[in-house]
């Protein structure tokens, strides 16, 4: 529920375009950042971490369509940077999949780097409990519930002209009469709201749905985490 | 695993699609994105949509895999049309057309076009996109590599099911666990190996 699943021509175009352009600026303060550096390592990691993302999120969980991001443990594990970098190379090639539009990657990567970047900065926070699978746990719980109301804000701010679009795709078949068009052209024309998104039943399924998934999703990680911590120490960051 | 599938497609396919150059299919994606940008019409929308299956049924590709990978998006869009007031068919018909145009242009490009050929053409990124782009196009095999071993032996061993949820957990968390472990190494040795033959961030074909 992290990951905006909407495809293209759903969200309006200022919307995604500013998704874009804060990518962009995060991209040109990474790029100052490894400019020097020179460090394929680097983008080793943020490039496996996107394959990661884009395996985790071709599984299914059946019916609901549940599936992990894994995007928390890439932030805990990979640091804010190559997490950031990650949720970008994973979010385009899953555009190229056909899972999530082109237009929206920016926004994709925005939501899905809070994420990151909120399991990261939780789990740096609560060094203050030891073992690591609790720690783990809580970070991905509050990091996966704050990239989720972020991505509920996303989309109650971009179909609020939900209806309009309807209305202007419509009117290209009202001279065929086709989908009694006429009718509601004149409806819409009159001051009538049809097709548009309510916030209430939008947030029942993000927050009531979601939070299974949540669960899941710190689940999986926090025991992943915890593993790693014990079988591959070098991953996880020095302070643990 | 359908990105495996695809680029299997892509790098043996013998349509006509897989002959047209890169950049003008390229050309062709930017123009249907625009479309979506700017234009409202169902009947274009339909129109397209024709198009693109006409490309399809042409063009030597599984067609039923891609049209259900191309439906994929409308699961989600479903979620969204929950919610949504005064719902009718047109507006459901509207949707579907025009996501699914999108997807199916997408994954006709890249069901026959190689990823390294559009990195390729993709000059104009930044070179530090570009290899990581390309790392993760690589780590996406080395990861479907270790994973696959990893799920032989789990199930070898007698993996715990749904039955037993708290071992199952514990269980799969600890084969994801040495997946991301073995495969990050493999994935940063490949880059290492990449580093040493002089890779630079831009791929020449």
């Amino acid at each position: 529920m992290a990951h905006l699943h909407l495809p293209d021509g759903v969200l309006p175009f200022y919307l995604w375009a500013a998704g874009y352009a804060v990518v962009a600026a995060v991209l040109v303060l990474l790029w100052l950042k490894f400019r020097r550096a020179r460090n394929l390592v680097v983008f080793a990691r943020a490039g496996f971490f996107a394959a990661l993302m884009v395996v985790a999120m071709s599984f299914h969980v059946a019916p609901l369509g549940y599936h992990l991001n894994l995007a928390a443990l890439a932030g805990i594990v990979a640091g804010p940077a190559a997490a950031l970098l990650a949720c970008l190379f994973a979010n385009v090639i899953l555009a190229l999949l056909g899972h999530g539009g082109i237009t929206v990657i920016g926004l994709n990567t925005l939501t899905l780097g809070a994420e990151a970047l909120a399991a990261f900065a939780v789990f740096r926070a609560a060094a203050f409990i030891k073992a690591t699978w609790p720690r783990a746990f809580v970070a991905t719980l509050v990091a996966v519930a704050a990239a989720t109301t972020l991505a509920y804000g996303v989309v109650v701010v971009g179909t609020r002209d939900f209806g309009d679009v309807v209305e202007r795709g419509r009117g290209s078949v009202v001279a065929f009469e086709l989908f009694d068009g006429h009718d509601r052209h004149e409806e819409h024309r009159a001051g009538e709201s049809h097709g548009s998104v309510s916030p209430g039943r939008l947030a029942a399924l993000f927050f009531g749905l979601g939070a299974v998934g949540w669960v899941l999703e710190a689940l999986v990680t926090a025991t992943v985490a915890a593993y790693l911590k014990k079988a591959a120490p070098r991953l996880l960051p020095k302070a643990t | 695993m359908f990105f495996e599938d695809l680029d299997y497609w892509a790098t043996s396919g013998g349509g006509w699609l897989h002959r047209v150059p890169t950049w003008l299919k390229l050309v062709w994606l930017a123009g249907v994105v625009a479309a979506i940008i700017f234009v409202y019409d169902f009947l274009f929308y339909g129109a397209l949509y024709v198009v693109l299956l006409a490309f399809l049924f042409t063009s030597r590709l599984p067609a039923r895999r891609i049209l259900a990978a191309s439906a994929y998006p409308l699961v989600f869009l479903t979620f969204l049309f929950f919610s949504v007031q005064g719902l009718d068919v047109f507006a459901v018909l509207y949707f579907a057309v025009r996501v699914m145009s999108v997807a199916l242009t997408v994954l006709l490009l890249v069901a026959t076009t190689p990823l390294p050929r559009l990195l390729a053409a993709a000059r104009f990124l930044p070179k530090f996109l570009v290899a990581g782009l390309f790392l993760s196009y690589r780590a996406i095999f080395i990861l479907a590599a270790v994973a696959r071993d990893v799920r032989t032996a789990y199930r070898l061993r007698g993996a715990p099911g749904w039955r037993r949820p708290r071992r199952f957990v514990t269980n799969t968390g600890r084969a994801v666990g040495y997946v991301v472990s073995a495969a990050l190494e493999r994935s940063e040795n490949a880059a290492a190996a990449l580093k040493v033959r002089g890779f630079n961030g831009r791929i020449y074909l």
